[in-house]
């Protein structure tokens, strides 16, 4: 049961961009479009599971002093694994438009957030679920906000368009503060419905951590007793 | 020894040191491994563009280049051979855009004229600058199904520039500036640095046409 939910965690309950609010910076950056989204997913979700599998082997052996430069060695190694792969293999507008940001995924905070958090304490094949729960979450958050800023901004869905009659591009979704908003907006999306499922099961909704209610009056009923 | 617990700088150095090295052992045979289908995926991606700009031609021509140097700009020349005849010449140069740098491959013919721009390599806005550098057909929920048509994806903008040719002295600007060449609203700076790209690789052309085609001409065929 628990290696189920070590994998379902990371597409809703923990979702890395929606929970967690990790990996912000690829979240904004390359979700111009679906494709872009879907590719950076699948790339980040490719050096998690390799990372993952590899800090669980090794993480009895590694000084705990050092461990941090450690981990970032073994995701630098598996990122330029995936960037050499997408180089050679992926489709080359795809390859173009992530750009730097395949690199860059050394230092997502994803990447190294479940290392120290999940893999240096479990074993592989729980790091390897972990790792891929996570990365599908990220995925598929990011593919949905891809989505999003291309139909907001032109109308189409993985460059085909649904509305033929959008011609002009609306160019506020395509841009990064666009991004800023509808991540805003998932996110708002995302807390009602925990705090609607919390109310309805009798249960105090709890917000995750670092996300809680002082500055948000959706669930300001549950704070009366410290007014 | 307990090496999880360790605080011996020797020894935490030594871990990474060894770390490091497995590392960059695995990867240089990783890198190894895909040097051939990087090199072949490369070469796809440049014969793809030239083969949309140029008529069919039986060398590789991005072996068979010379580079010129105009004003600021390096043009590097092409030539695309066809049994045994040079057919026509390819020209790739870029400039400053509006973010970053705009490059652009145009596809002449022998006697000057240009057959097609395409920009290979752009940084633009989205939406805007980007519209008047992308050659490409529109995808729609009605025709997803149906074959796309072969060729060169109609841009209105770029299109402008097919079958004109460079005549020294003259310089091809866009109409804000006083030129022929209409621009479109919202991304000036991009439609001017494009103008004034072609206009210097295609004067370049004229300017060096006997040298730059007696270059690329295969050998044997020199006259």
């Amino acid at each position: 049961m628990s290696m189920i939910s070590d994998f379902t965690r990371g597409i809703w309950k923990e979702n890395p961009v929606l929970v967690l609010l990790l990996g912000t910076c690829p979240t904004l950056a390359v979700t111009s479009s679906a494709t872009n989204g879907l590719g950076m997913g699948l790339a980040t979700t490719g050096v998690l599971f390799g990372s993952n599998l590899v800090i669980s082997l090794i993480a009895k052996i590694v000084p705990k002093k050092v461990r941090i430069p450690v981990y970032i060695v073994v995701i630098a190694t598996f990122v330029t694994i995936v960037d050499l792969l997408m180089k050679a293999y992926a489709p080359p507008a795809l390859y173009t438009a992530l750009g730097i940001f395949i690199p860059l995924i050394v230092v997502n905070c994803i990447v190294l957030g479940r290392a120290e958090a999940f893999a240096s304490k479990n074993g592989p094949i729980r790091s390897i679920l972990d790792g891929l729960g996570m990365g599908l979450g990220f995925t598929l958050t990011l593919t949905l906000l891809g989505m999003l800023r291309e139909f907001l901004s032109s109308g189409s869905i993985f460059e085909t368009k649904v509305i033929t009659a959008w011609t002009t591009d609306f160019l506020l979704p395509s841009a990064a503060p666009g991004a800023f908003i509808l991540v805003g907006v998932i996110l708002a999306v995302k807390n009602y419905a925990s705090y609607r499922k919390a109310v309805k099961s009798g249960k105090l909704y709890i917000p995750p951590k670092g996300l809680d209610c002082r500055h948000c009056n959706i669930c300001s009923a549950h704070l009366n007793e410290d007014e | 020894m307990n090496l999880k617990n360790t605080e011996n700088f020797l020894v935490l150095g030594l871990f990474l040191a060894v770390l490091g090295l497995i590392s960059a052992v695995l990867l240089a045979v990783f890198s190894g491994m895909v040097k051939e289908p990087i090199a072949k995926a490369e070469l796809r991606n440049t014969n793809n563009a030239l083969l949309q700009i140029l008529p069919a031609f039986d060398n590789q021509p991005s072996e068979n280049q010379m580079t010129l140097k105009a004003d600021d700009m390096v043009i590097t020349f092409m030539g695309a051979v066809k049994d045994g005849k040079l057919v026509a010449v390819a020209a790739r140069g870029e400039k400053k855009g509006y973010a970053g740098a705009v490059q652009a491959l145009i596809g002449f013919d022998l006697d000057g004229k240009i057959r097609s721009v395409l920009i290979t390599g752009q940084n633009e806005t989205p939406g805007l600058g980007a519209n008047v550098c992308q050659r490409r057909f529109q995808k729609t929920i009605f025709n997803l199904f149906e074959k796309r048509p072969e060729g060169l994806a109609p841009n209105v903008f770029l299109d402008q520039f097919n079958g004109k040719s460079a005549v020294k002295g003259e310089v091809w600007k866009v109409k804000k500036d006083g030129g022929d060449i209409d621009y479109v609203t919202g991304a000036t700076v991009t439609s001017r640095a494009i103008t004034e790209l072609a206009t210097q690789i295609a004067g370049c052309f004229v300017g060096n046409r006997t040298e730059i085609i007696a270059k690329l001409s295969p050998a044997g065929d020199k006259k």
